[in-house]
């Protein structure tokens, strides 16, 4: 899957056990890739003392407020943007 | 189900904006993760500790202080890798309750 | 350790307060028996010794703020370094004598506008540019403020004494991975004369990370 800058996603709606590190309150939404950050070893298996290889590529994803919180009160372009790794993500 | 960790969106009330004093226990502890982690003996790497802090009940998740939780999270993953056993750690708890 | 007793829960409000489970004086006391077993364990055991424990207590204090603020204040006053800090935190930040090491290698600048006003929080857990700022503060910390900037960053900023106006883009950032974000503030008007080193004391901790405006002159 190759995602970039620009790209429209989807967090995945999943709920697995263990160390994740893409917050619940983001599961399910669609936001905007604003930046690519790099590869990185993924933490869900630094947790438990794996390698957490491969790495994993690590998106900075923008998500309009009102599209997070359905009573969100506050500027209608108000955003809160997260760090997801990709396996995270799919295309919207 | 969110860990106890995973607050994002909850109410927690209003913020207590006050600084606290350090105490020589958050003192203490801090540096045993300095001795222990990335740039001491790298035992154990953060996200394993996050994960240990992330698997306390919520309600010692949400009593314990930040270091409390860390020296928990330490216990259980210096246990888990066999820098110690159960026995020898209650052994020296006990011989410490006695001389206190 | 003793259990929580639940009772009822309809209200929704998330009791991480309820004064019945405080942390009781012996648990208090066998947190810290507990902290000297493991030292001694583990220094019997030959992982550290205890001239390694004397000199990590008596080594220099880490970061403060102000380390923070001295990167901010050149980039107030030198355009090009600011450009620098913003496409290449990391080098910028070392150029000033800082060395970000390995520990944190992934330093994000984030400017503050007109048009734009940054927040930064670690839900998950306390995420925070140790690195350049020190430790965290203890309501960075908090479930209070972890649980609610994200959701309502405009109150969680009027706590702080802190007003966007309606036309201004709050941004609420979660260090959820391995970046560790560091807020630019805008120059406060009628800093125009202010030397480099008068423009650091007007740069607080809470203004790199977004909860306030920077002192005035």
């Amino acid at each position: 899957m190759n995602l970039s800058i620009g790209d429209r996603v989807r967090v995945r709606a999943g709920d697995p056990p263990g160390h994740i590190r893409t917050p619940y309150y983001l599961r399910g939404k669609e936001g905007v890739i604003v930046a690519r950050w790099g590869e990185f070893r993924n933490p869900e298996e630094l947790a438990y003392g794996k390698q957490g290889l491969p790495k994993r590529t690590l998106f900075l994803v923008r998500f309009r407020q009102c599209d997070v919180w359905p009573d969100f009160i506050g500027g209608a372009h108000d955003t809160v943007s997260a760090d997801i790794y990709d396996h995270w993500l799919e295309q919207a | 189900m969110p860990g106890p960790h995973d607050v994002g969106g909850k109410d927690f009330g209003p913020i207590d904006r006050q600084d606290h004093q350090r105490t020589a226990f958050d003192t203490h502890v801090d540096v045993l993760q300095q001795l222990m982690g990335g740039g001491g003996a790298r035992l154990y790497r953060v996200d394993e500790l996050r994960r240990c802090i992330e698997s306390l009940a919520p309600a010692d998740y949400h009593r314990f202080s930040y270091y409390q939780k860390w020296l928990t999270a330490m216990r259980t993953l210096l246990l888990e890798k066999g820098l110690f056993s159960r026995q020898e750690l209650d052994r020296r708890l006990e011989h410490m309750r006695r001389q206190s | 350790m003793p259990g929580h007793d639940h009772h009822d829960h309809d209200h929704d409000h998330d009791h991480a307060l309820d004064p019945h489970a405080a942390v009781t004086e012996e648990e208090r006391r066998e947190f810290e028996l507990l902290e000297r077993s493991i030292r001694e364990l583990l220094i019997e055991k030959g992982v550290f010794t205890a001239d390694d424990v004397r000199r990590v207590i008596d080594r220099a204090a880490t970061r403060t703020p102000a380390d923070g603020a001295r990167v901010i204040a050149r980039a107030w006053t030198d355009p090009a370094y600011k450009k620098r800090l913003i496409e290449t935190p990391k080098e910028a930040v070392e150029e000033l004598g800082y060395d970000l090491g390995p520990a944190e290698p992934n330093l994000v600048v984030l400017e503050q506008s007109e048009r734009v006003h940054y927040v930064v929080v670690c839900t998950l857990c306390s995420c925070y540019p140790r690195v350049l700022l020190g430790p965290p503060p203890d309501w960075y910390k908090s479930v209070a403020y972890r649980a609610r900037v994200v959701r309502d960053p405009r109150g969680v900023l009027q706590e702080f004494g802190t007003e966007i106006a309606s036309d201004v883009e709050v941004r609420v950032v979660d260090s959820t991975a391995d970046m560790r974000y560091l807020v630019l503030p805008q120059r406060p008007k009628g800093s125009e004369r202010l030397n480099e080193s008068e423009l650091s004391r007007l740069v607080t901790r809470d203004c790199m990370v977004g909860v306030t405006f920077p002192d005035r002159p």
